[in-house]
């Protein structure tokens, strides 16, 4: 087991899981169209990103999981998903550091933000998650 | 052909599929021309083609580091932007170092990238006639109109028409093997062997011409019984 904490708790009863000006920018550029079509291309990246983690932590590739995490840090930001970018940053330097205990953790919080992510913007957006 | 522009061309460095469709989508609706490239391969082709008023490029490509092309962008003078989550100051200055006109963290705002976007570019774009030079190395280009190498240092060396229309070809599909037959319907010719011939009388002509750039003595390759190609730079 590693001795490392785990990651920072979030409170979801205060914590928005959206960055609520960067999408108020982006609604400013954006059709309402053109949003869903960004977060549907983002949805499929975070899925098949999500698998390719699963992947990683169960055949212990921590170069493939650094990489993948970079990317989800990228995908997640750019998508206004502040604590799921944070997440995968910190997955990053999990696999850096070779603890793939406190990485195995990471992963689930960041499917647990996510989701709870997807459904924030849907309720607030009317962005839908299919 | 001269073709004037009126408006800037930017080309888009981005292999994540949603980001790359946010930012073309915002430069478009801000009436930018948009090109874009997934990969650094794809990118290097595209520059390869096409004459840009700014490269936007992600450093996290999945065949290598968005920086690795700084050289060639910087010999053909085109301005180029990073845009990244390598945030730490020394990353930064790596990035200035190697020519970046801008550097921009992400997550960022949209206004913001096209805030930058209009800083490093004119109003109106000046007319850029296309193909007028077409890249053989990072700092040796084709002049086509005045049918010329023409290195970044300003040393020119004149081409005949037919040296010229081969290393065009060439270079338009670099790393492709041409064969002489193809390269012979290029200058017109048939398809018999005397004319196969006067490519390899070409090919010899070019290859001294080009002997006297010395990083681009390899330039062009025998493929034995294929052809010729360009190297890749």
């Amino acid at each position: 087991m590693s001795d490392s904490p785990g990651p920072p708790p979030i409170n979801p009863s205060t914590t928005s899981h959206l960055d609520e000006k960067r999408m108020a920018d982006y609604r400013n550029y954006l059709g309402q169209e053109e949003i869903n079509e960004m977060y549907r291309l983002h949805r499929e990246i975070m899925l098949a990103a999500e698998q390719v983690i699963q992947s990683a932590l169960q055949s212990g590739d921590l170069k493939a999981l650094g990489h993948i995490a970079h990317k989800v840090a990228g995908s997640a930001g750019a998508a206004c998903l502040p604590i799921v970018q944070r997440l995968a940053l910190e997955l990053g330097k999990a696999a850096r550091e070779h603890d793939i205990a406190r990485a195995g953790l990471l992963a689930t919080r960041i499917i647990e933000s996510r989701t709870d992510a997807w459904q924030e913007l849907a309720e607030k957006y009317e962005i839908a998650e299919h | 052909m001269i073709i004037y522009e009126d408006k800037h061309k930017v080309l888009l460095v981005e292999d994540d599929q949603a980001q790359l469709y946010l930012y073309a989508t915002v430069l478009l609706k801000a009436n930018y021309l948009v090109d874009f490239a997934k990969t650094k391969y794809e990118a290097e082709k595209s520059l390869r083609h096409n004459r840009y008023a700014l490269v936007i490029i992600d450093l996290n490509l999945p065949d290598g580091d968005g920086l690795e092309i700084s050289n060639q962008l910087q010999a053909m003078q085109i301005p180029f932007m990073v845009i990244t989550v390598r945030s730490q100051p020394e990353e930064r200055v790596l990035g200035f170092e190697s020519g970046a006109a801008d550097y921009l963290i992400k997550p960022f705002m949209v206004s913001e990238l096209l805030h930058r976007v209009r800083r490093i570019l004119p109003d109106k774009p000046a007319d850029i006639p296309e193909e007028e030079h077409l890249p053989i190395g990072p700092d040796l280009f084709l002049d086509a109109n005045r049918r010329i190498l023409l290195h970044s240092n300003g040393r020119e060396v004149p081409l005949t028409r037919g040296e010229h229309l081969l290393l065009a070809e060439l270079a338009a599909d670099r790393g492709q093997t041409l064969s002489r037959e193809h390269l012979g319907q290029v200058l017109g010719h048939d398809e018999s062997k005397a004319q196969e011939r006067t490519i390899d009388v070409l090919i010899s002509r070019l290859r001294k011409k080009i002997y006297l750039f010395r990083n681009y003595r390899g330039l062009i390759q025998t493929v034995t019984g294929s052809g010729y190609r360009l190297r890749n730079y």
